[in-house]
């Protein structure tokens, strides 16, 4: 069996850890030209950029250079995971339908069940390799320097889920769906399609009613004045708030007490020792909601766990559906 | 209701009981009942759509029945059970295989999957039909593809061998090699299925002749039984009231075989052992 798994995954193979390793050379070049830019970045004390905006025109000047490289490669981090699990999930099946060797396949002296479970264990390890290649190349390109540097916090969704264990649970829901979708479809063009389409589905909502669970948010309160406190996490709002409640009022927005509005136009608003006289006499302070870095890797557990199930009930289904399945 | 029951002794190893088959609105097949004993080999014959192939992909278990019961060497087909895909060879018309593999790559194959796998004979086999062991199976003729496929399903070593129009796109030279090869291979603890249209090669491998028509079990009976039934010279297409057991038959029936056999080109030949057969 393995010996036939390996004739019948030789190519796609080839191309799957192609495509990853291209990518880990690119990030892995990348990140030496990052690794200078952001070094000289830092020389002007411009690595945090939690609040506050007095280093734009150096990080502006570090997007102008590195914006079209990290606009690219972020697609290609997010949709290279997709696309492998994808791919190598619709060949389980699909292929073997497509090629009319389903019927040679299964009725050979092992069983189907035996099969879909030797296949599936194959293509879905050669899968989990590339997810693992692809997660170190976005970890030396990205976490440490470009996206991080962009973006503070890793809980920032193009670090969170460019990076991390959760990469290898997205390959594996995408696999879990791409054999799922051969299984319905049975060909792979189709298939592929819908795949990707459902996959991308899956996403967005453990993006938006899994993440916000799991990240708890916190409040704190700040300075206005320099020295700034860091926030080291992800910013969620920020706004004025009375003395003693810290739920800053229309989340969103930088709300500026009305009572305190000509003592801000006097000079920059921060640095404005008026401002925050005004803002004390009338009992204000300055609020942030935000989602604690400490959160990251248990929600990077969480996530993949979440996707390995996810990934899980595909094949089961998936298998439900040859159990039925007639030709 | 068609029932069919073809006893060389009580040792049964495919029973069908009313299965049906539909795909939509169409009947595949209709009520079929049939019992066949190990050590027998079958002819199924009938006009194409008449449900050869999807009976026998029902009996492997590729294709479920939408009503009735199947049971196999005591089992119900199930692709999941090891014990019984050992027990099923099945040879798709289509001779499908791996592209990307060459014949020994094929064979190999075979024997991986194949605990019972006839390593000898397959080779012997290989050798009989001149298949090169280097060659592409994707740079093979679809005769080529026909004798490989066929030795992949002959040596598997199962009980119950179905061969689904193994000689369709052979030469006249490998059709005679396939023939024997079959006859070889054929025990007393197997059954042989083997559906075609050239009625006359079927008499040389099989002893047993189920007629379909319309996804029903039409005739049953031994190849001896209806040979003796006719003369030399005899007219097939101008007598078939004449099959045996036929009695009454209905007049689709009657239509049907005139169709077969004018469809197949029987209607010229002569019927009988020394006139070569049916074809």
């Amino acid at each position: 069996m393995t010996w036939l798994l390996r004739k019948q995954y030789r190519s796609i193979s080839a191309w799957a850890f192609g495509l990853s390793l291209a990518l880990l050379t690119v990030l892995f070049l990348l990140s030496i030209t990052a690794r200078r830019d952001a070094g000289l970045l830092r020389s002007h004390h411009c690595s945090t950029l939690s609040l506050g905006n007095y280093c734009n025109t150096a990080v502006g000047n570090f997007e102008a250079h590195s914006n079209w490289s990290t606009g690219i490669l972020i697609v290609l981090l997010y949709a290279a995971p997709a696309i492998l699990g994808v791919v190598l999930g619709i060949t389980v099946v699909a292929r073997e339908f497509e090629s009319g060797t389903v019927s040679l396949v299964w009725l050979q002296s092992l069983s189907r069940t035996r099969w879909i479970w030797a296949k599936t264990a194959f293509a879905g390890a050669i899968a989990a390799s590339c997810a693992i290649l692809i997660c170190v190349a976005a970890g030396i390109w990205g976490n440490d320097v470009y996206l991080r540097l962009l973006s503070p916090s890793p809980l920032t969704s193009r670090i969170f889920d460019t990076s991390g264990i959760v990469v290898v649970g997205y390959v594996a829901t995408a696999f879990g769906i791409g054999v799922l979708a051969g299984a319905i479809f049975r060909r792979s063009g189709v298939g592929f399609t819908i795949a990707l389409a459902s996959f991308g589905l899956v996403r967005v909502l453990i993006e938006k009613l899994l993440r916000p669970l799991v990240e708890g948010t916190r409040f704190q309160s700040l300075s206005v004045q320099p020295p700034y406190t860091p926030v080291n996490g992800l910013l969620l709002h920020e706004g004025y708030a009375p003395l003693g409640s810290f739920h800053p009022p229309n989340s969103g927005s930088l709300t500026i007490s009305s009572v305190c509005q000509s003592a801000s136009q006097t000079q920059s608003q921060y640095a404005n020792q008026a401002f925050t006289s005004c803002l004390r006499s009338h009992g204000l302070h300055f609020v942030v909601q935000y989602v604690p870095d400490s959160s990251y890797w248990i929600g990077q557990w969480v996530e993949f766990g979440t996707c390995l199930a996810i990934a899980g009930v595909a094949i089961w289904i998936s298998r439900k559906v040859l159990d039925r399945a007639d030709l | 209701m068609s029932t069919g029951s073809v006893e060389s002794n009580r040792n049964i190893a495919i029973h069908t009981d009313c299965i049906t088959k539909t795909f939509g609105k169409i009947s595949a097949l209709n009520n079929v009942s049939l019992d066949l004993d190990k050590g027998m080999s079958v002819a199924l014959v009938g006009a194409n759509g008449a449900g050869k192939t999807t009976f026998m992909k029902t009996i492997c278990g590729l294709s479920k029945p939408s009503a009735g019961r199947i049971s196999v060497l005591s089992r119900v087909p199930d692709l999941a059970s090891s014990k019984f895909v050992s027990s099923v060879a099945y040879l798709d018309q289509r001779h499908p295989l791996y592209e990307f593999f060459t014949v020994e790559d094929t064979i190999r194959f075979g024997a991986e999957c194949n605990p019972n796998w006839n390593a000898d004979e397959a080779s012997a086999a290989l050798e009989l039909f001149q298949l090169s062991r280097d060659a592409k199976v994707k740079g093979l003729s679809g005769g080529q593809r026909a004798q490989l496929a066929l030795i992949l399903a002959m040596y598997k070593g199962s009980q119950i061998m179905l061969l689904d129009e193994p000689m369709a796109s052979l030469d006249p030279l490998s059709r005679s090699l396939a023939r024997d090869l079959v006859n070889r291979t054929r025990s007393q603890d197997s059954l042989l299925l083997i559906s075609s249209h050239i009625i006359g090669e079927l008499q040389e491998m099989c002893d047993f002749l189920v007629l379909f028509s319309r996804g029903q079990v039409k005739l049953v009976g031994t190849f001896r039984e209806l040979v003796s039934q006719w003369e030399d010279g005899d007219i097939v297409t101008t007598d078939a009231r004449r099959i045996p057991n036929s009695g009454n038959l209905s007049n689709d029936l009657e239509g049907l075989v005139n169709a077969i056999l004018l469809e197949e080109r029987y209607v010229s030949a002569n019927v009988g052992p020394a006139a070569g057969g049916f074809e």
